[in-house]
């Protein structure tokens, strides 16, 4: 495999678990722009713990698994508050705590502040691309069970949710805090990837983009986020190959004008993303028989 | 005198100045089917929701099989039978019809309801059609089945309906309650709050008249539809 392709495939896995992180919530009706938060939470814990020169030296067997608990755990006590508003104020919550996290990292100096720290356990895809792969099958698991039909029966309504006897609050901060667990995994993992993090990697644009793999893929099965993270990874690859194979200048150096003309037209062609419901549905099944028949 | 299943007792609710249910007190048999009827904001739903447990309770009670279930959360009323079926039906959209029966039995967490859902799709065989579908492409009619299947399910000893003739063509009014009529057969006590008051009182065997949030006359539907002025005044009558 060169180079390239790894490279493209490390982004893929990150950017899937980091979906995923965001996915979950919004399955239950949360819209979270506060990625890079978690992502900051993750990473920075994660090397503190692992570095060899300026941290503890941990090993990572131990330092990742932690780092995504602690990013749960600080997710866990942020839902309280967050989850006290909705919708658009919702997503300004989550942007505030993303913001409030990267300026308290940036001013702690032990670790490293504005010039960001190294990460000194290098790891290939080894470790990156099993865990992805367990991510992405822990969130068709979960979405399939009795806790995930409730996630989204409150995405639907949370009132008529409470009427049929399910512990709206607690589904609510449980999937805001699996959330942030994710995120701090995605964190962690990226530190090892790269050799070392800093705050700046993870500002409102990467939230943005975050936010956009899963509305873009899709809220409503769990293959959304899948597809949305692989859509955004490829896409922009995918127009610099023609733009280099052809060249013609749209697909070179426009290529991010031309990936945000494709982003308005999905928008307006599917505004519930990619991977409806309705669209397995025709990809699984030959037909859907048409609803016209009133009543019995 | 018989024994009640449910008997709320001089309850209020208040949404801050707003005073919407003021004293009211009614009670529900074993098998019988009561009807509140009144105009809009006249405060029903406000008293369904009180039984139910979404809305709190100024003060009064309501006395359920024996218990004081003041203190009970929705969640906990539910398990013991009261189940509300919501105004305008309330389904939830972006899941299929069966994941919408299995949401009605949430509460009933090990139950194995395999056999409960075969017999509702024997009574609505369009459900049955459309078990995988969004509800979301239901017609209203069907819509409304759904949201009394889905009540079903959670094996109610009570059912309260919000409203369950909102925008119904008449023939589907009709089959609606037919279909209350039948669960009631079936042994479910119902308490129908309606706008609809000609076809609640002839289903219903007792009424209720809510007014701005009082009760204003309450009897057997001969005896409100004797009345000339409550008639006239709520019961579309002239």
């Amino acid at each position: 495999m060169s180079a390239y392709m790894t490279g493209i495939i490390i982004i893929l896995c990150l950017n899937i678990i980091i979906a995923y992180s965001v996915f979950l919530p919004a399955a239950a009706g949360q819209l979270n722009l506060g990625a890079a938060g978690f992502m900051i939470i993750g990473a920075y814990t994660d090397a503190y713990l692992s570095s060899a020169d300026e941290g503890l030296g941990l090993p990572i067997a131990l330092t990742i698994p932690v780092a995504a608990l602690f990013t749960g755990l600080v997710g866990f006590l942020m839902s309280f508050p967050i989850l006290r508003t909705r919708g658009v104020y919702m997503i300004l919550a989550t942007f505030a705590f993303a913001e409030i996290v990267a300026g308290i990292v940036l001013n702690m100096e032990i670790v490293g502040g504005a010039s960001g720290f190294p990460v000194t356990t290098h790891t290939e895809l080894e470790v990156l691309l099993p865990v992805t792969v367990v991510v992405v099958l822990f969130g068709f698991y979960l979405i399939s069970t009795r806790f995930g039909l409730s996630m989204r029966s409150i995405h639907d309504d949370e009132n008529v949710s409470l009427l049929f006897g399910v512990n709206t609050h607690l589904v609510k901060v449980g999937a805001f805090t699996i959330g942030a667990f994710l995120g701090g995994l995605a964190g962690a993992l990226y530190g090892h990837q790269f050799d070392y993090i800093e705050v700046q990697n993870w500002g409102i644009l990467f939230s943005i983009y975050v936010l956009l793999y899963v509305l873009i893929g899709g809220t409503q099965t769990p293959w959304g986020p899948l597809v949305g993270a692989m859509f955004f990874t490829f896409i922009p690859e995918i127009l610099r190959a023609i733009g280099d194979a052809t060249g013609i200048e749209l697909f070179t150096e426009l290529r991010f004008a031309a990936f945000g003309v494709i982003i308005v037209g999905m928008m307006v062609l599917r505004p519930e993303g990619i991977m409806t419901r309705t669209f397995l549905e025709l990809l699984f099944r030959k037909s859907i028989p048409k609803s016209n028949i009133k009543l019995s | 005198m018989t024994i009640m299943l449910l008997s709320v007792e001089k309850i209020n609710v208040r949404y801050g100045r707003n005073h919407a249910v003021k004293n009211v007190s009614l009670n529900l048999a074993d098998g019988e089917i009561i009807t509140v009827l009144g105009a809009n904001g006249a405060g029903k739903s406000s008293l369904l929701k009180a039984i139910q447990g979404t809305e709190k309770i100024e003060s009064g009670s309501i006395i359920y099989e024996d218990k004081d279930i003041n203190r009970w959360g929705a969640p906990k009323r539910v398990q013991s039978g009261l189940v509300l079926v919501p105004e305008g039906r309330q389904i939830f959209i972006s899941m299929t019809v069966e994941e919408n029966l299995l949401m009605g039995a949430y509460s009933r967490k090990n139950a194995d309801i395999t056999n409960e859902i075969e017999m509702i799709f024997e009574r609505f065989p369009n459900l049955k059609e459309r078990r995988n579908m969004l509800a979301a492409v239901l017609s209203g009619g069907e819509q409304q089945m759904l949201a009394v299947s889905r009540a079903l399910l959670a094996k109610p000893t009570i059912m309260m309906l919000d409203e369950p003739s909102l925008g119904l063509s008449p023939i589907l009014v009709k089959q609606l309650f037919e279909l209350i009529k039948d669960i009631n057969t079936e042994g479910l006590s119902i308490l129908l709050v309606e706008q609809n008051t000609h076809m609640a009182l002839q289903y219903a065997d007792r009424g209720y008249v809510l007014e701005l949030g009082n009760i204003v006359a309450s009897g057997t539907p001969a005896d409100l539809l004797a009345d000339k002025k409550l008639a006239k005044a709520y019961l579309g009558g002239d």
